[in-house]
């Protein structure tokens, strides 16, 4: 019985006082280390590192190439594909956006997700001891850089009132109000990055002073700063180079800045790396913009270049743009066959002249498709709901599927690690030229627009069909010293920013151009964008017209309700004025 | 910090310490020398034969000369022979009978026992031990095993469905399906799956199909905080307590067999058209499209051509044929140039089978009273009504018991299973073969012309997969589990009524799996490649309990036991490891399927993980005591730790008491004996704890690495990237206990000798501080948010159950039925009031579901279709539609025939702000009706389930009611859409247009129908051949049965199965945020089994 007893006292013992304890219930987290471990140099290399991979990992509302923002809210392309897929985009193309719209969402998520990398980044660094001094330097400035660009995408997107979050905010979940006109903070963070990045880098990846004056200039133009901008172009222009050492420079050939064969070249100011080692970083955020079925690619047919951007590339007799926008009368370029006969193309093309650059950015049938051949018909997925053109220029060749420059998205869609420009030289001039323009500068602006001209017109940047001769009635010329556009600043402007629509095609560009040029410019050229297409379309039949006040996104639905209100009663983020 | 492994060493020697501190203490014979019998001068043998009612022999009948522990069990023949003093009392005891106690007064005393259908005196395993029936306070269902063999299925909680009030089960008809268990509503955005106790081993593994159903002996379900309470830390969303079969002392061994075999066959198909009437409504919704926007344009599609009406081609063709009937099918080549003839494929035919499944169990038990044994073997084979689709399992167990001495016993009980499939894809989504047959085009049919698969390649028909296609590609494919779970156990009385045991027990899964995706060249957006993917995983988890049970008498009225325990757990000790390659040059030869036979280039990737370690310790201390039988009491505490949390807030402790009042026993009630067996009143409050959340380390910061999201190629060589770390985690140091406080009050009765019994049970419980996901905004970045103490959540709910049963002639009948009803309600969730979480569906734009507070989780959200603009005046006199900014900016064309949305806020204008709540995927009432009717050897069962008041969002409408992609379409869009100037009273669907992107693309009331069904579950006819045609060949029993299931379903959901629940059933956190969303699946299957059951 004494035992007995011994036994339980033993066990209510152990019962009271829990001994089987303390490192039993201790466990260290596995697959993943601290920030401590992270406060050296190896360190500081990876979080850098993980700050740029933010360039790549983007869906299809967050790439920085804008393919809906820029393209197909620009009226540089629509949806395309079926009615149904990826129906939210529809609401964006007829100009009925809803806050709720998740591509909203996924931009505004994207810009707070590459903030918060370079926070982190920014905190290690400061607390790093081992690491030399001028590459700490070297390093923050690229972080400086980055940031600026990630915020500077939401800008173009929902306007310069959004929260703006620095590495001086330690607590996980900051709120902030959107009450603050945030263009100083960018303009701050590139003008860091500026007095700390070198000229040239060791990795041709890495942002240099260069892209940083670049972003700077690009920066300043959306905000409307044409004065500040302008002299920073000029020195981009006259004595940059790339982060290779390339001074820069136009490539005498087009397809050398849609290649990954030949990317990195000495227009590319700043590129975007992308690669095929792992599944997402082939470009992901344009994985729907290739043309369908047996095309290249063969995914999801989405992006198709729009009728009017494609007749924006009908030239006059002197292959000179035609400014009255008499390019929306007439035959189109290309045009709905009537016949839909077995082995007819889906469409064919008038033989007006038209720009040679027509062809470089947009896919039309009866003219090769890079070294794929001629389209066919099953390239477009529904010509009913996307009309008859096909995306091209971040489409790859033959030649680069040859030498293994595919990826692969998620398992299921195309990639490629073709590099896209953020920052071009071509951009630059031509933003440069616009400067000039202003400033009364007719004939500084017009010899940049020739220069862009020039090369547009070189033998090699000419299309040919199989047979050796241009595939179409190619015509481009400079425009001429005694044109209107040398002196008459309206025309000059005019000229200068069909250009840019011209060259800057596809590129992800088109509604910022117009937003930044003005509400009342922006809902002119779109009325005329919609009016023109639902000729074509009939979908546009539907489509609204945006308001000139909309010169901006709606903020987020989602992100008022989980921001809330502050003490007071008031919420952290209210939508802007014209979207209340 | 302290090495790791030392650390492990150190914690164990720990638990070792407290087994082998009792273990020392214990000097062998001290409870038997007590007892000792003496040597009686007059002892004699006494024999006989106990039999029941029927005059059948029963077989381990106990019988003990009364107050001492000498006796024996019945054998085979019901026989028995024992020594016994003179003027001793025999005591006949058997579970499911009245105990007798008769005088011995002759050398042969024959009994007949007596059926107990009272049942009060069933011992009921509760946590860690088992409690009289009679004497349970806490909430607890007891399952009959024999109404849950009735149903077949591959795993218990399947069969477990409308067998239990307050329980509810959700799955579907894939072979091996798996289960969703819910107890008593929902408690937490989280894990809301219960604690598996099986033989004394907990695991929150939710797979029960590793188990084998006819392994098992009996089930309970802890459904309140007093009862499960003992539980603490894990048993916030109830507990199922599950026992094992135990071998018999029957002496000689006893064989069995119990097997099916049967069919499968799906019921409801999709409702989708045929090939004519698809084009036809194609070339309708084009023509009104043009009309709409006045264009002057003629319907055309790149086969059919361009005209008022479609010209079926000679051939349809990957480039399209554009109406053509000169197609010369000799240029046909594959894959560039395939063709098909226009063809009306039902594709729900093509890949639907009736399908066979079997299931055969073999046993073998037996033992003395030194030992006993279970032994069985099982093989369950289900083909899937999906072509090629199977599920096998191959399952052994042995169970095993050994009486050292008296006071000193061991045992272990043991299973192994195997399961195998071909890559089941079971979860309600669009790419589940189901789903693909509404996604196609009927135009294209299963072949080509030339005998290769067809698809969406043909050009105009969209971007559907091949589903016939699909499943043969994927036959090959090989996916494996096999699952260990077993325990050793030891018992030590040290003197009469107080008991020691110690149990451990270890579940170890490991799973297997490589899979080819070969080529599907005849897809549209094909990859063009294939890639061969294979992984394994594994992983264990071990649980040591130690228990002193006491249970002694004060004097005649007072009662009282009390358990005392710890118990250590040790999970997450485990790792993965997975290989993909692309590009195998001979797919079809699965003897090339590893991993070294694809190409060796920059798309290979591979991956290792582990799964996360976890720990807890807990102590506990129940007392049950006992007042003249007739108060009684339960006082349950417990203390645990666990290492998700950080050191401070590592412990929690959870109380709870409950009171029961036999009101029957009180003097008052004596009037009432001649009817009134029993009625009892019990009251429990306690509290459980839950610190379920997805992640082993919650409290720490964690930095890691995935070239995916963290690479980038600053060398801008295009094959390869930097390395990058990120912020994966945030952690947090404050994050403690979620936990339940729950309130119960039941009432139990049991009237005339057992014949009716009811229960009904009042609960309410509200969980605190509930763990969720921290809602920081897009501002904190991407890393996941940890889970912080924040929000409330609210049940109520009533179960009721009632069950008759008697006798007369012949005939005998037991009608059992089990009312549910839970109310959930969110009462708290962030700071802000309107914060949400929020459930997606497929391709619909948005969010579908909303849990907010003031409603049930996963309540539907969206606009309400309150009609259609009828005309131009209408619109006027209408608010502004959704997404056009102002009235001026409105193009009537565009809206008239489409749906109109309620303006809910009254602003004049349709906007984001008037979505609103549109239905409830709970039901207000879940019923279940058991009823068996018997016939002299005949046996009819039958089983009712329904559910009632409850929504299901019907998102496959997305794809068959509206222009989603180029599938199939609805008879209700031929025949129920908005038409101009017709009438319109009849039309839910608005005007056929081929662009109307605006009247699917959000979450709207159109897509929310009312799922209350009824459903005939289980229907079993069975015979059982007379003992006295059996005895000559000493067959014991032999019963062969007929069995249908779901063959009759009384609903109005249009979609396949009303019983849907979750898409994924699996317990992941989660799930229950996005319940009720029916995005196409496995509906249940209508069954037609033939079986036997035969013991030798």
């Amino acid at each position: 019985m004494k035992h007995n007893l011994i036994a339980i006292f033993g066990f209510a013992t152990l019962l009271t006082f829990g001994s089987c304890g303390e490192d039993f219930l201790y466990k260290a987290p596995q697959g993943s280390i601290d920030q401590n471990a992270l406060q050296n140099a190896t360190g500081v290399e990876l979080v850098v590192a993980n700050a740029y991979a933010n360039l790549t990992e983007n869906g299809w509302g967050a790439t920085p190439f804008n393919w809906t923002f820029g393209g197909m809210y620009g009226g540089d392309a629509n949806k395309g594909s079926d009615p149904g897929d990826q129906s939210v985009l529809n609401e964006m193309e007829m100009y009925n956006t809803a806050s709720t719209n998740g591509y909203l969402n996924e931009k505004w998520v994207w810009t707070y997700k590459g903030s918060k990398r370079v926070s982190i980044a920014m905190q290690i660094i400061a607390a790093t001891t081992d690491m030399d001094a001028a590459l700490k330097e070297v390093r923050m400035g690229e972080l400086y850089f980055l940031r600026a660009m990630f915020y500077f995408e939401s800008v173009k997107i929902f306007g310069p009132f959004i929260p703006y979050i620095d590495e001086t905010f330690t607590e996980n979940d900051p709120k902030v109000h959107n009450d603050k006109d945030i263009y100083p903070n960018i303009l701050a963070d590139v003008d860091a990055a500026i007095a700390k990045l070198p000229a040239t880098q060791p990795e041709v990846g890495r942002a240099n002073v260069w892209a940083a004056k670049a972003l700077k200039a690009k920066i300043l133009m959306q905000k409307g700063d044409m004065t500040a901008a302008k002299p920073i172009l000029k020195d981009v222009i006259e004595n940059g180079k790339t982060s290779n050492g390339l001074k820069y420079g136009l490539e005498d050939n087009l397809n050398n800045n849609w290649s990954a064969l030949t990317e990195n070249g000495k227009e590319s100011i700043f590129a975007v790396q992308f690669s095929n080692d792992a599944q997402n970083n082939g470009n992901s955020g344009m994985s729907l913009c290739y043309p369908h079925n047996s095309g290249p690619g063969g995914c999801c047919g989405f992006y198709q270049p729009s009728y009017e951007l494609a007749n924006s590339f009908k030239v006059d007799a002197n292959g000179l743009p035609l400014l009255d926008n008499s390019y929306r009368n007439g035959t189109s370029v290309s045009y709905v066959n009537p016949s839909s006969a077995k082995d007819a193309p889906i469409s064919l093309n008038s033989n007006d002249p038209v720009d040679p650059r027509l062809d470089f950015a947009i896919g039309r049938y009866g003219i090769p498709y890079k070294d794929w051949g001629l389209p066919k018909n099953d390239w477009v997925r529904n010509p009913v709901n996307g009309g008859i053109f096909l995306p091209k220029k971040h489409v790859y060749s033959v030649a680069e599927k040859e030498a293994g420059q595919t990826a692969i998205h998620d398992g299921w869609a195309p990639g490629s690690t073709m590099n896209l420009q953020y920052l071009s030289l071509r951009d630059c001039i031509l933003m440069y030229a616009e400067c000039l323009a202003n400033d009364g500068d007719l004939k500084g602006a017009m010899d940049l627009v020739n220069q862009i001209r020039t090369r547009a017109a070189l033998p090699a940047n000419i299309i040919k069909n199989a047979a050796g001769q241009p595939a179409a009635n190619y015509k481009i010329s400079t425009y001429p010293q005694n044109h209107a556009a040398f002196t008459d600043k309206a025309t000059c402007i005019k000229a200068v920013r069909m250009e840019r629509k011209l060259e800057l095609a596809m590129e992800g560009q088109r509604w910022f151009d117009l937003q930044r040029w003005g509400g009342s410019v922006m809902a002119t050229e779109l009325k005329a964008y919609v009016d023109f297409e639902k000729q074509y379309i009939p979908k546009f039949a539907a489509a609204s017209y945006l308001q000139a006040a909309r010169t901006m996104f709606p903020v987020p639905d989602g992100q008022i309700q989980t921001m809330g209100n502050d003490e007071s009663g008031k919420p952290y983020l209210v939508q802007p004025e014209p979207w209340k | 910090m302290m090495n790791k492994q030392l650390a492990f060493v150190k914690s164990g020697l720990g638990l070792a310490l407290c087994f082998l501190l009792v273990g020392a203490g214990n000097t062998p014979p001290l409870y038997a020398a007590n007892t000792e019998v003496s040597v009686n001068q007059q002892a004699r043998t006494v024999t006989g034969t106990v039999k029941d009612a029927k005059g059948e022999t029963l077989l381990g009948v106990n019988v003990v000369v009364k107050g001492t522990t000498n006796g024996t069990i019945t054998d085979l023949d019901g026989k028995y022979s024992l020594e016994v003093p003179s003027n001793a009392i025999l005591e006949f005891s058997y579970i499911g009978y009245v105990t007798q106690a008769v005088p011995v007064t002759g050398r042969v005393m024959d009994i007949v026992m007596k059926e107990d259908a009272r049942n009060l005196d069933e011992v009921v395993v509760v946590g860690y031990g088992t409690q009289a029936k009679k004497d349970i306070t806490g909430s607890v269902a007891v399952v009959d095993t024999k109404d849950l063999l009735a149903s077949s299925g591959s795993s218990a909680t399947q069969q477990l469905q409308g067998k239990a009030a307050g329980v509810y089960i959700g799955q579907n008809g894939s072979p091996g399906a798996s289960t969703m268990v819910r107890i008593r509503g929902i408690n937490t955005v989280n894990d809301n799956g219960p604690l598996y106790v099986i033989d004394g081993v907990s695991t929150r593994n939710q797979n029960l199909s590793s188990l084998n159903p006819n392994d098992i002996e009996s089930m309970q379900v802890l459904k309140d905080a007093s009862a499960a309470a003992i539980y603490g830390a894990q048993a916030a969303n109830g507990v199922i307590l599950i026992t094992t079969k135990k071998g018999t002392q029957s002496g000689q061994p006893k064989l069995t067999y119990d097997g099916y075999f049967g069919i499968q066959k799906t019921g409801k198909k999709y409702d989708v058209l045929n090939s004519t009437d698809r084009l036809n409504l194609e070339w309708e919704a084009k023509a009104n499209n043009y009309a709409i926007n006045g264009v002057n344009k003629l319907p055309s599609h790149v086969q059919f051509g361009t005209g008022a009406k479609p010209v079926i081609p000679n051939y349809l063709t990957q480039a399209g044929a554009g109406g053509s009937q000169n197609i010369d099918p000799n240029t046909y080549s594959y894959p560039g140039n395939t063709m098909v003839p226009f063809s009306n494929t039902d594709w729900w035919d093509e890949v639907d089978r009736v399908a066979p499944m079997q299931n055969h169990q073999v046993g073998l038990s037996g033992g003395t009273d030194k030992g006993q044994y279970n032994l069985s073997a099982n093989y369950f084979d289900q083909r899937g009504t999906v072509i090629e689709s199977y599920y096998t399992r191959y399952q052994v167990r042995a169970n095993s018991s050994f009486n050292v001495r008296p006071w000193l016993r061991f045992g272990e009980n043991l299973t192994y299973a195997w399961t195998k499939d071909q890559g089941l894809t079971s979860s309600g989504a669009e790419d589940n073969p189901y789903s693909w047959t509404y996604r196609a085009s009927p135009y294209v049919p299963v072949y080509d012309i030339k005998g290769n698969f067809a698809g969406s390649k043909i050009a105009g028909t969209g971007n559907f997969q091949n589903v016939v296609a699909q499943q043969k590609r994927n036959a090959d494919n090989y996916y494996t589990n096999s699952r260990i779970f077993g325990n050793l156990w030891g018992e030590i009385d040290f003197m009469k009524g107080l008991t020691f045991r110690t149990n451990f027990g270890m579940d170890y899964t490991s799973a297997y799996q490589y899979r080819m995706s070969k080529k599907n060249l005849e897809f549209s957006e094909t990859r063009g490649t294939n890639d061969l993917f294979e992984q394994s995983t594994f992983n264990f988890r071990w649980v040591w309990t130690n228990t002193l049970a006491f249970d002694t008498k004060f004097g005649e009225d007072h009662s009282l036991k009390v358990l005392l325990g710890t118990e250590a757990i040790r999970d997450g000790l485990g790792r993965g490891l997975s290989g993909q390659r692309y590009g195998y040059l001979y797919e079809n030869n699965t003897d090339t399927w590893v991993l070294s036979m694809g190409v060796n280039d920059l798309t290979r990737v591979n991956n290792s993980w582990y799964n996360g370690e976890f720990a807890l310790f807990g102590m506990f201390g129940r007392a049950d005591y006992a007042y003249q039988d007739k108060y009684l009491a339960t006082v349950i505490v417990r203390r645990d730790g666990v290492s998700r949390f950080s050191k401070s807030n590592r412990y929690g402790t959870f109380p709870s008491v409950s009171l029961g009042w036999r009101i029957s026993e009180e003097d008052f009630m004596e009037n009432t004996q001649d009817w009134l067996d029993d009625l009892k009143l019990r009251v429990g409050y306690g509290q459980t704890g839950n610190a379920e959340v997805p992640r082993a380390t919650n409290f720490a910061y964690e930095f890691s690495t995935d070239p995916r999201t963290t690479g980038y190629d600053l060398g801008g060589t295009n094959g390869t990237t930097y390395t990058g770390y990120k912020l994966n985690r945030f952690g947090n140091e404050d994050t403690k206990w979620e936990s339940t406080d729950m309130f119960n009050v039941g009432l139990d009765a049991t009237f005339l000798n057992g014949k009716f019994t009811a229960g009904v049970e009042w609960y309410t419980k509200k969980t605190s501080d509930m763990l969720v996901q921290a809602s920081y905004s897009a501002l904190a970045g991407e890393a996941a948010k940890p889970y912080i103490n924040f929000g409330d959540m609210k049940n109520k709910g009533v179960d009721v159950t009632f069950n008759y049963r008697d006798n007369a002639g012949d005939w005998s009948w037991d009608l059992g039925l089990n009312l549910s009803h839970y109310k959930n309600e969110v009462v708290r969730l962030a700071e802000a009031d309107d914060a949400s979480f929020w459930g997606a569906g497929a391709r619909i734009s948005g969010n579908i579901t909303r849990t907010t507070k003031g409603h049930p989780i996963s309540e539907f959200y969206g606009y309400k279709v309150v009609g259609f603009y009828e005309s131009e005046a209408d619109l006027a006199a209408s608010p502004i539609p959704l997404g056009v900014a102002d009235r001026a900016s409105i193009k009537p064309n565009a809206w008239i025939g489409k749906f109109k949305f309620a303006d809910v806020n009254n602003d004049g204008k349709v906007t984001t702000a008037d979505r609103t709540f549109i239905g409830s995927p709970h039901p207000d009432l879940i019923a279940g009706l058991n009823a068996t009717v018997t016939y002299k050897n005949f046996d009819f069962t039958m089983f009712w389930y329904s559910t009632i008041g409850n929504d299901l969002f019907n998102n496959n409408k997305y794809f068959t009611d509206f222009w989603l992609f180029e599938g199939n379409r609805s008879s209700t869009m031929r025949d129920k859409s908005w038409k101009a100037g017709a009438d319109n009273s009849n039309a839910v669907l608005p005007v056929l247009d081929y662009g109307d992107s605006y009247s699917g693309t959000n979450s709207n009331s159109y897509y929310v129908e009312n799922a209350s069904f009824l459903r005939l579950k289980n229907v079993v006819l069975g015979y059982t051949f007379p003992k006295a045609m059996l005895q000559k060949a000493t067959i014991s029993n032999l019963r062969v049965y007929l069995q249908a299931e779901n063959i009759l379903t009384i609903t109005g959901y249009s979609g396949l199965d009303p019983e849907y629940t979750n898409a994924s059933l699996n317990a992941d956190s989660g799930n229950d945020l996005r319940r009720g969303i029916d995005m196409g699946g496995w509906p249940s299957t209508m069954r037609f089994l033939f079986g036997v059951n035969f013991a030798f």
